[in-house]
């Protein structure tokens, strides 16, 4: 038996968030009906303290509470993205929620502790942890989903993401209770040395059991063929918490893959790809497909987030360093791009239910400052150059060619040609047609303002000098290298 | 040689007009289009000392820089200029200032934005001719399609929307097989040299196997057959042109369209000869469609400007026949008709736009006897019309004889196809300025029409002493292009001669070092 070696260190980002969350909690508690001042600010304030603390560990390794939990570059690199995507949704929601949901103080609490959950996920180096984290995560956006209690479609989604994400919960604790029915651990370093020990055939219940965990993240993933929450949850969702979903849960996600397939079902990945590959194709074309169709920004966003699924998975399958670090550097112009989108639609929005496409007719040179983010977000989800988005895709197709996958290669270009379609259409309505008067936007307050001036800045900035981020992935992944 | 870096500062000047353009008061019209038109003389005045300085006796790159970008993939910011992309960088920066002038009533609402996206668009272009690395090609060859997509949908006319959408579709799906092909050429060709790099002057050195190079060609061929446009991938220009405000379809005529013929003869004959040679066949039908399609299309048009859309159409066809005759004089033809072309159809389309914004339509039958009531316009619609058919003592002329000639030297069948297009773009083009120039005055609108002021003469005089300085001392244009396009040839026709190998390890394509 290994020792308990106790180290809080090596999880001090979340105890950092997991602090901060009881603290929101406790300060809504106390504050009962009244309104708390500013309860984004001190979400933000743990979260800034979590940055601060991981940036301070960055670059060491720990192995710690009897090989669970593993913090290595990896690790700090996710939790960048996790903890930015935090501070970024915070100051989103800042304004966006104030008037509409009573429980300011739990919407941030469940916010932190849904990122400790992600964190945890990427420091596991064990099924249980992993399964702890991923239900920590899980169970805190199911609510942040809902919390529009009075919106039928809001909870609705919730109902409908709460119950395919439990069943492939089910899905995966399954996979999970094979393999340690085989292999009696649940300890990816233990697992490694069984296989080493198998020369031979793999038993076919290990097929089994790999095809089971495969499933559960390719529903957090939100790709094909378990890919159907996402429109519903997505377009009921607050905008924020949509944003949040499809940024943070979905880097959350490929996390998952990374650290599953990469150390400890390693031996079986060259068997994983394959299907990978085929439910890349399917799930960029279908994603781009069906977004094609759609008239609510959200729900044509969430079917592009299908889509970018898509093309994260072709870095997967790739296998090479540049794929795998594509994979890190897409998961970060990703999020900074759908953050902006989705923080231009929050504030469009106003007294709306729901941003349907032809509410923004003419609004772009009415609101010149959201019409200028927009057009960069949208080029760069579209992955037309100098932005992140372009980037991100020239990193994850140079792999794809590098490692011989030519024709996956064309057909996620051709499929990112398909998305231009649906991305421009965006900015067709907000300067092609006339102004139709309708609702303005609600005032750009500070926060917000600040939180998108920055994206746009980090999409064009990692657009046109991608270099040091990209080393960066690098150094994260060189670990399997 | 790192001296000053005049084609980055010629490049992205425009870009300190962007920042000072963001400064100016949204109402102020006057002001956003003078400070543009100012950037835009200045970029072109700066434009001019490289073509004082160029030294017409290499064939090398001239005012090279080079700063690597991305180290880790072998991507570079390098660029430099020759003879086949001098002239094409400088029309650009010549083109910009008529084209802000042209739009001083044209272009009335949200002006702001539109001067900023002309000068983006300008970045975009430049950068796009001056780019030696794969990579940094691409990025500006993108870039170009930011801007000319809002300038065609948010200033277009009646079917904007459509028209900028399929523009945007069209090049887009074009140009990323270009990317995936520029991809796999670069893991072959690092493969075999051990050197990754997107550096054009290295990789043209690789000469993959006609197996390999036949599917590159393809990719880049397709790409840049679009942006021609050729036959029968030109539908989307009509419509383009057509919707797209004057401005905007003189610099899609003017530079835009030279961009596919350029990528033609610097990149895909350039890198992959053999399949190059194998392509003559088929790309010289389909160019020889063009021209005759193109020319008979534009004679059925009842509107002005659909007219001249098809016409580029059908002299764009012409520019590859003349590329691809593959002798000194079909290229530095070609080369010259990219020029004519962007000059003369710049020209036609700007009358146009006179016209109609005197008129608001542009349907020949709403016109006619013409003459009497603006003879300035008539005189300046003379002239840019008779250089667009191609009369001698004008630039077109020039232009038009050299791609027959070295048509006719290529395959006397050619020429001889090529030819009617003479018969035909006189009769189409000349028909159509009789019914709009001569005649009796048959509607009474016609009658009030104002003739040509001041600014607008100013911007006519230029481009028409440009026809005639063209046409009239071709060689100092020639020459400027011997050296770098007898290299391209000589370059060419050796590659040809070499024996590649014809069969290479899969692994090695798939880059596996």
């Amino acid at each position: 038996m290994v020792e308990l070696n106790i180290n809080f260190w090596s999880i001090a980002p979340q105890l950092v968030l997991i602090v901060f969350g009881f603290l929101l909690l406790l300060m809504g508690a106390l504050a009962g009906k009244k309104t708390v001042g500013y309860p984004a600010f001190v979400s933000v304030a743990g979260l800034v303290m979590a940055v601060i603390v991981n940036a301070y560990l960055y670059g060491s390794r720990r192995l710690a509470f009897s090989n669970m939990v593993l913090f290595d570059e990896l690790t700090a690199f996710f939790n960048f993205i996790f903890i930015g995507v935090g501070i970024t949704v915070s100051l989103l929601s800042h304004n966006y929620i104030k008037d509409r949901i009573k429980h300011e103080c739990e919407f941030y609490a469940l916010i932190l502790f849904a990122i400790s959950g992600m964190s945890f996920i990427v420091s596991s180096l064990d099924f249980i942890i992993l399964f702890l984290g991923l239900e920590l995560m899980s169970l805190s956006v199911y609510v942040l989903a809902c919390m529009f209690k009075n919106d039928s479609k809001s909870v609705e989604g919730s109902i409908k993401y709460f119950l395919l994400g439990s069943f492939s919960a089910a899905f995966l604790l399954l996979g999970i209770a094979f393999l340690y029915g085989n292999f009696g651990t649940t300890n990816y370093a233990f697992m490694l040395q069984h296989f080493a020990k198998f020369s031979g055939e793999k038993a076919l219940i290990i097929s089994v059991a790999s095809g089971l965990v495969l499933a559960g993240i390719v529903m957090k993933i939100s790709a094909v063929p378990f890919h159907m929450w996402a429109p519903d949850v997505y377009e009921g969702a607050p905008t924020t918490v949509t944003a949040f979903m499809a940024t943070a849960v979905k880097a959350a996600a490929f996390a998952m893959l990374l650290r599953v397939y990469l150390l400890g079902l390693r031996p079986l990945i060259f068997d994983t790809v394959g299907v990978v590959a085929l439910l890349a194709v399917f799930t960029m074309t279908l994603g781009n497909l069906s977004a094609l169709a759609q008239k609510n920004i959200k729900r044509m966003l969430a079917y592009s987030s299908i889509a970018h699924a898509g093309y994260l998975m072709v870095g997967f399958v790739s296998l090479t360093q540049t794929g795998l670090s594509a994979i890190l550097f897409y998961l970060v112009s990703y999020s900074l791009m759908n953050l902006g989108a989705f923080g231009v639609i929050m504030l469009f929005e106003a007294n709306l239910k729901s941003a349907e496409l032809s509410d923004l007719s003419g609004k772009g040179f009415k609101h010149p400052f959201l019409g200028f983010l927009m057009v960069v977000f949208m080029f760069s989800l579209a992955g037309v150059p100098p932005t992140a988005g372009f980037t991100g895709k020239f990193y994850i197709f140079t792999s794809a060619v590098q490692a011989g996958y030519i024709s996956l290669a064309i057909i996620g270009v051709i499929n990112s040609a398909i998305s231009a379609y649906y991305y421009l259409r965006v900015l067709i309505y907000l300067f092609f047609k006339e102004y139709e008067g309708g609702v303005s936007p609600v005032k750009i307050v500070p926060s917000s303002a600040v939180a998108m001036i920055l994206m746009a800045i980090g999409v064009l900035f990692f657009g046109i000098i991608p270099q040091s981020l990209f080393e960066l992935t690098v150094k994260s992944i060189s670990y399997l290298f | 040689m790192q001296g000053l870096p005049i084609l980055s500062i010629v490049t992205f000047f425009p870009l300190i007009g962007v920042v000072l353009l963001f400064m100016i008061d949204k109402e102020n019209d006057r002001l956003l289009k003078g400070l543009t038109f100012v950037v835009t003389v200045i970029d072109f005045l700066i434009s001019l000392y490289v073509l004082f300085y160029f030294d017409p006796t290499t064939p090398n790159m001239q005012f090279t820089e080079y700063h690597v970008w991305l180290d880790r993939l072998g991507i570079s910011y390098f660029v430099g200029i020759d003879g086949i992309s001098l002239f094409l960088f400088l029309l650009t920066t010549f083109l910009m200032p008529i084209c802000i002038i042209c739009s001083w009533n044209y272009i009335q609402k949200n002006v702001k934005e539109f001067v900023i996206f002309m000068l983006i668009l300008e970045v975009g272009m430049l950068g796009a001719f001056i780019a030696l690395d794969l990579f940094l090609f691409y990025v500006f060859w993108e870039l170009m399609l930011i801007p000319m997509y809002f300038i065609i949908g948010v200033w277009g006319g009646q079917r904007r929307i459509y028209a900028a959408v399929k523009f945007v579709l069209y090049t887009l799906f074009g140009s990323v097989l270009m990317l995936v092909a520029i991809l796999a050429f670069y893991f072959y060709a690092g493969a075999k040299t051990g050197e990754y790099t997107f550096n054009l002057l290295k990789l043209y050195e690789v000469v993959p196997p006609m197996e390999i190079q036949i599917w590159l060609f393809a990719a880049f061929a397709l790409s840049f057959a679009i942006k021609v446009p050729m036959f029968p991938l030109h539908t989307w220009l009509p419509d383009a042109h057509v919707e797209a405000p004057t401005p905007g379809s003189v610099i899609l005529a003017g530079v835009l369209l030279k961009m596919g013929t350029y990528g033609f003869i610097r990149f895909a004959m350039g890198l992959f000869p053999h399949a190059a040679q194998a392509s003559i066949p088929l790309i010289v039908t389909l160019s020889l469609i063009g021209i005759i399609y193109g020319a008979l299309v534009a004679m059925m048009q009842p509107d002005v400007k659909k007219l001249v859309a098809y016409s580029s159409v059908s002299h764009l066809g012409a520019v590859m026949l003349g590329l691809y005759s593959l002798n000194i004089q079909g290229v530095e033809g070609g080369i010259y008709q990219m020029l004519n072309h962007g000059l003369s159809t710049g020209g036609l389309f700007i009358m146009i736009g006179i016209l109609y914004e005197r008129r608001h339509t542009r349907l020949i039958a709403d016109f006619g006897g013409l003459t009497k009531v603006i003879p300035v316009f008539a005189a300046f619609f003379m002239v840019v019309t008779l250089s667009s058919v191609g009369l001698p003592g004008l630039n077109g002329f020039i232009g038009e004889f050299l791609i027959f000639l070295g048509a006719f030297k290529a395959n006397p069948a050619w020429a001889a196809i090529a030819a009617t297009s003479v018969i035909l773009s006189a009769a189409y083009m000349l028909w159509m300025f009789q019914r709009v120039m001569f005649g009796p005055i048959t509607k009474e609108e016609n009658k009030k029409i104002k003739d040509l002021s001041v600014r607008e003469i100013s911007l006519m005089v230029p481009i028409v002493l440009l026809f005639f300085v063209m046409g009239l001392f071709p060689n100092y244009f020639l020459n400027r292009m011997h050296v770098s396009v007898d290299a391209f040839l000589a370059k060419y026709k050796s590659k040809l001669t070499m024996n590649i190998e014809k069969t290479i390890p899969e692994h090695k394509l798939n880059g596996g070092n």
